[in-house]
């Protein structure tokens, strides 16, 4: 009886002493993982990955400019309208009305914008409010997004001169 | 009644003997490294109906996008600056940023440093981890309708404003009345002032002779817990 308590006692410390190492290389991780998370955030502002999209390239040197839009939204719409409308010769650049469901392609079927529906490029896309502008370069490089909240703005950022939107 | 302040406190008023004219607004500053920013917690649809009232709506250059299913608003004033509202199922956050011409991406990187919950009890925004923003400086407002107006703080926020002398005890509390006269000496203004262990409430009278007035002075009761 006593050498079998004299084992389980052996026993019990050898357990606390392979815990005690588990714990130490837990805590390495824990280390590791935080030094990692660190230098990640200090190089995510550092390098600002360059998007691009091979789909909004054109090959006569001209700018793309996609509308993204959501389904349930009437400023979407009504900025869609308002692209279609100045959608044409003007404008220098290529339109594209860009969403997920089939629905908003009616937005704009009247008139010279692309309507382009694929809920995987939206999600690449990935815009944080809708409707976003976004200006591809001829070679499908990002320019630049912006948020449009009027139609004010819409001809701004697509540089249409409010006389040109008369004759529109 | 029983309400969740922007900074997830729980605000109760009781004793009101008439309703209040509607939903709580609060007003509430965020502090950080780079200053303060103040916004306002109001029922959804305030910002739009209140500028119409006022008759500023026809003022604003109006902006409009949806950010993740609700809506952003951007009301330039072509004088002052522009407000921006995110409006949520039940209730709007506001703040104003000075300068025209104002991109919503501002807005949004400011409401992105929050966790916001909006509920039909109220709305919260605390700071995120990592924002290095912290609240303060809470003051809760609403309305008797043609009675009188209700601003409650928390009393450690207003520990400089309690007078030296001593209150009338109320109800757990003290409370001072505080008259505002003109040259001639007659009441311009009246207006009444409790504290208790949580609360400081200023309640300010429409008419000064209204007993109305009086009723909800002697017993209203706000606490935030």
């Amino acid at each position: 009886m006593r050498a079998f308590l004299d084992s389980l006692t052996v026993l019990s410390f050898l357990g606390t002493v392979l815990l005690l190492f588990a714990f130490a290389a837990m805590l390495n991780m824990v280390r590791e993982l935080q030094g990692k998370l660190l230098q990640a955030q200090a190089a995510a502002p550092a390098a600002p990955a360059v998007r691009s999209v091979d789909r909004f390239g054109s090959a006569d040197g001209l700018p793309t400019f996609v509308l993204v839009v959501s389904e349930h939204c009437p400023n979407c719409r009504e900025r869609a309208h308002h692209l279609a409308a100045v959608a044409g010769p003007d404008l220098s650049g290529h339109a594209v009305l860009l969403a997920s469901a089939d629905r908003c392609a009616e937005w704009v079927a009247a008139g010279e914008v692309l309507p382009v529906i694929d809920a995987a490029l939206v999600g690449t896309v990935a815009v944080g409010a809708t409707p976003t502008l976004v200006k591809y370069a001829a070679d499908g490089t990002e320019e630049w997004r912006r948020v449009v909240g009027s139609d004010d703005d819409l001809d701004a950022f697509l540089a249409v001169s409010p006389s040109e939107r008369l004759s529109a | 009644m029983q309400m969740r302040a922007p900074n997830g406190q729980q605000l109760t008023v009781d004793g009101n003997p008439q309703p209040f004219i509607g939903g709580w607004a609060y007003l509430i500053w965020a502090h950080g490294p780079t200053g303060g920013m103040r916004f306002q917690v109001t029922p959804a649809g305030s910002a739009e109906l209140v500028s119409k009232q006022m008759g500023d709506w026809s003022r604003f250059t109006v902006r409009e996008a949806q950010w993740n299913g609700d809506r952003i608003m951007s009301l330039e004033d072509p004088e002052s600056g522009t407000n921006m509202v995110w409006v949520g199922p039940h209730n709007e956050v506001a703040t104003f940023f000075t300068g025209t011409n104002v991109p919503f991406e501002a807005f949004m990187d400011v409401l992105a440093k929050f966790d916001i919950r909006d509920t039909p009890e109220g709305l919260t925004m605390l700071p995120r981890a990592g924002s290095g923003l912290t609240l303060g400086n809470l003051l809760a407002v609403n309305t008797i309708d043609q009675v009188c107006n209700v601003q409650v703080k928390p009393a450690e926020e207003a520990s400089e404003s309690i007078p030296r002398s001593a209150g009338k005890r109320v109800r757990g509390g003290s409370m001072w009345r505080v008259d505002e006269r003109d040259e001639a000496g007659a009441v311009q203004t009246r207006s009444a002032f409790m504290v208790n262990d949580s609360t400081a409430t200023t309640v300010v009278a429409a008419r000064p002779d209204d007993a109305r007035f009086i009723s909800v002075v002697e017993s209203i009761s706000c606490r935030l817990s």
